[in-house]
């Protein structure tokens, strides 16, 4: 075989190849969230909320999400009839911070000061937070995922965790990246 | 089959991944423990680069699926895949392996770390490459540091550290069995058991057993007898008493035996005998680390660990005990991040004669202190710091050394990283220039033998050092595209000679004869320099590449005093060009192509052309619990040398491998 119509075959493969970067890339943020949801479901697991925060023995385990939704189905189909410690675990979406207090964990799709005003309402209100943008963590929310050596894995702010008067497992702890707020 | 063809017929393979379904995935994630969701790979960058980014070293990581996926039975021939490492199989059992030159089967500037545990030997300054096992599944990475790492890591790091780190147990869980078996007669069988007491307690133990059979001599083409087996049990518990507290225990034993002829110098005609036996290696350890966590800020630890190594082979007869002590504090300050540590270590030596060899002190006890403090000042937030560090080390040949470093990083823009060094480091000397008589060649004049023998420096023998300059590059210019490089300049001074005296007579061992004495001296000086270069392509989920290249040029002189005759052969002992590529193709129904090509330049000095390294690995993975696959080393060549004349010839292994998990 000369060496032309070698070099010509090569070059044809890389151009395929250059070409399905594309359609990969769908398929990888459909898993990347699919993974979180099922994060989301075994932080359920891992926490420990105060005695008041269900109103009663069969009030569900309440998954919310404020602001942007970037789960799609991943979330609801996660959760769909699956229970912990013998309660349902449902997903509701919200637009207003006051609303969301009702949530155990709650997933903060926002940005800049609306991020920050949310998670200052949110403060004290025994709920979860947990975002994905770099600045999450410094703004007061308690768990933000991020993306290292192409795995999920989270941060977690303790301190944070702590003025919900949440109780943070060490399973969860250990596998996470302990961080602390900025600036105190 | 040709180059050319053997590449096409690799990328039509690669073009089979174009066409493809998803990947299998479970039914629904909420059924995965959190463990088994942040292993899930969820995009196909290799993130290495930004963990890295801001190392103002040299650094390469061989992760855990590098080492499965290339197929490499060995912790030596994994470091094939890291760029400014040189890496030549001399026998069966011997590696020539070294950081940016000076590479023997003896190479004394680099330092080799299993879990924190030395391994270098400081009886030669050098590690025995045999009995540095571990079972690979279980390892989760191995860092190459190329360049001086003395600051931290102490004396002996002049050229390198390489840092073997092995999973927590928690992440070891459950059964693993896995058995290969080569055409070269080689078995790798281990079997690992994973458990836990409790949440927070975690522990695992293995077997592994390795045989691998002769090779034949490069220039005779005679059975080498160079055959070895080994086998290696060990255990480990992590144990997390609290949020604050980790301590890991750790504890391995091997025994193992590895053929040898040794053709040694005789007083008597016809001046040198043949003898060959079966060498004992044996050993032990034993090793426990405690760290402890005060606040996000401040995180100590504190380690020990007891080594016992014996090795009996013809040249050489020994057994040591090393017991080490260290500390180390982790600060953060606002502007200063500060590590520093001290540590003491005790080596004892038990040398018995041998036919070859003599020390004296047959038993040597020496006792290492060190300290080192190192300030990583933040200059601009996020845009420029500097590292200011020394260690400070008290050893019983040379005293005190002190081997300070500077270092600078810019993060020049999002994902672009400049990083630069000046750093010196020392590597003490070693019991073999010290204490060590050997007899090295013996032939007659007339009825008179005459002999060439290795006599120790009695002198006030200094430490070789070097100063180090590096200047790096780090950069991710796509998503799916990043590269690093690095560029060195080396200048050494007191390196070793081998220093001809004058003709002497001597009684003792009878008969009478001459001797002409041959001793060590720090007579040589010089410089190296190059350059390393690494990249990684994912152009594709499913497929992946990596290329490494490194240049070295090594000039030396010899002092005017020097009675040398090879002083400046160790120029051109070291590969001067090295190049490698990988990928990693995954095809349909959970099969898995990888290969890598490996070029090594000639050695001038000893003979030895240069040579290409292609090997090739399928494997078949349908869940994650099982995993076989086919492979061959050396495919395209039957047989060549990779290191000096004399030693035995590498050449092509097909084996096949299986895993289990359950």
């Amino acid at each position: 075989m000369s060496h032309r119509s070698a070099s010509l075959r090569l070059f044809t493969l890389l151009v395929i190849a250059a070409n399905s970067l594309a359609l990969s890339a769908l398929s990888e943020e459909a898993l990347e969230y699919k993974v979180k949801a099922g994060c989301l479901f075994n932080f359920a697991k891992f926490v420990d909320w105060p005695a008041n925060t269900f109103p009663d023995q069969n009030a569900p385990i309440i998954i919310g999400i404020l602001g942007s939704d970037p789960f799609g189905e991943a979330l609801g189909q996660t959760v769909q009839d699956r229970e912990i410690s013998g309660r349902k675990v449902v997903v509701r979406k919200y637009s207003d911070p006051q609303n969301a207090r009702e949530a155990q964990i709650l997933f903060v799709g926002l940005k800049g000061d609306l991020l920050a005003s949310a998670l200052k309402s949110l403060e004290h209100s025994s709920v979860l937070t947990v975002g994905e943008n770099s600045s999450f963590t410094d703004a007061g929310g308690i768990v933000c995922f991020v993306i290292r050596d192409g795995r999920v894995s989270f941060d977690i702010n303790p301190e944070a965790g702590k003025k919900a008067g949440l109780k943070i497992g060490s399973q969860l702890l250990r596998v996470a990246h302990i961080v602390s707020s900025k600036g105190e | 089959m040709s180059a050319v063809r053997y590449c096409l017929g690799f990328l039509i393979i690669c073009g089979f991944a174009f066409t493809l379904r998803a990947e299998e995935q479970p039914a629904n994630f909420g059924d995965l423990s959190i463990e088994e969701l942040m292993n899930i790979k969820v995009t196909s960058v290799s993130k290495k680069v930004e963990k890295l980014s801001n190392a103002t070293s040299a650094i390469y990581v061989i992760t855990n699926e590098d080492l499965r996926r290339s197929g490499v039975s060995t912790i030596a021939d994994a470091l094939r895949m890291a760029p400014g490492v040189n890496v030549a199989q001399a026998d069966a059992h011997t590696w020539a392996i070294s950081a940016r030159g000076f590479q023997s089967g003896l190479s004394n500037k680099l330092l080799v770390l299993m879990d924190g545990r030395s391994v270098y030997s400081p009886l030669y300054s050098g590690v025995y490459w045999d009995t540095q096992d571990a079972m690979l599944e279980d390892l989760d990475r191995i860092e190459v540091v190329r360049g001086p790492g003395a600051t931290v890591w102490g004396a002996n790091a002049v050229n390198g550290v390489i840092n073997v780190m092995s999973k927590s147990s928690a992440d070891t869980q459950g059964w693993l069995a896995s058995g290969s078996a080569g055409t070269k007669d080689t078995t790798i069988d281990s079997v690992r058991y994973g458990g836990k007491i409790n949440d927070n307690a975690f522990y695992r133990f293995f077997v592994k057993y390795q045989k691998y059979d002769e090779l034949s001599f490069a220039n005779t083409g005679l059975a080498a007898h160079d055959g070895w087996d080994n086998l290696h049990a060990g255990t480990r518990f992590d144990f997390t008493p609290s949020k604050e507290d980790k301590i890991v225990l750790q504890g391995d034993y091997y025994h193992g035996m590895h053929e040898e002829t040794q053709t040694l110098a005789s007083l008597i005609a016809p001046f040198e005998q043949v003898h060959t036996q079966d060498a004992t290696m044996a050993g032990g350890n034993a090793l426990t680390r405690w760290t402890h966590t005060f606040s996000e800020t401040s995180e100590t630890s504190l380690q020990f660990y007891y080594d016992r190594t014996e090795r009996e082979e013809l040249k050489l007869d020994q057994a040591i005990d090393t017991l080490d002590v260290d500390f180390n504090h982790h600060l953060k300050l606002p502007r200063n991040e500060i590590v520093y540590g001290f540590g003491y270590r005790h080596v004892q030596e038990h040398l018995n004669q041998t036919l070859a060899a003599t020390f004296r002190p047959p038993n040597r006890g020496t006792e290492l202190f060190s300290g080192f403090l190192q300030d990583e000042i933040e200059v601009l937030k996020d845009k420029f710091s500097i590292t200011l560090g020394t260690k400070v080390e008290h050893n019983d040949f040379t005293g005190f050394e002190v081997q300070p470093s500077f270092k600078a990083l810019w993060n020049a823009a999002k994902d672009h990283t400049v990083w630069a060094s000046v750093s010196r480091s020392v590597r003490t000397p070693a019991p073999t220039e010290t204490d060590l008589r050997a007899y090295l060649l013996a032939t007659a004049i007339g009825r008179l033998p005459v002999t060439a023998a290795l006599e120790p420096n009695q002198n006030d023998l200094s430490s070789e050092s070097e100063i180090s300059y590096e200047v790096g590059y780090r950069a991710k210019l796509h998503p799916r595209f990043s590269f690093d490089t690095t560029a060195f300049f080396n200048n050494y001074k007191d390196l070793r000679s081998n220093d001809a005296g004058r003709f002497f007579v001597e009684t003792n061992p009878p008969p009478l004869h001459l001797t002409l004495p041959v001793v060590q001296e720090p007579n040589v000086r010089g410089d190296t320099y190059g350059t390393e270069l690494s990249a990684n392509w994912d152009p594709l989920d499913r497929l992946k590449f990596s290329a490494g290249y490194s240049f070295l040029k090594i000039i030396l002189h010899q002092d005017n005093k020097s009675h040398a005759p090879d002083a400046q052969a160790a120029e051109n002992e070291t590969p001067r060009n090295q190049f490698n590529i990988r990928a990693y193709v995954d095809l349909p129904k959970n099969v898995q192509f990888d290969t890598s090509v490996c070029f090594y330049d000639r050695l001038l000095a000893l003979n030895v052309a240069s040579y290409t390294r292609v090997d090739v690995r399928v494997g078949w993975r349908p869940t994650r619990n099982f995993d076989l696959s086919v492979g061959a080393q050396n495919l395209m060549r039957a047989e060549h040398v990779e290191f000096a004349p004399g030693t035995s010839k590498i050449g092509r292994n097909v084996y096949f491998k299986l895993t289990l998990r359950f």
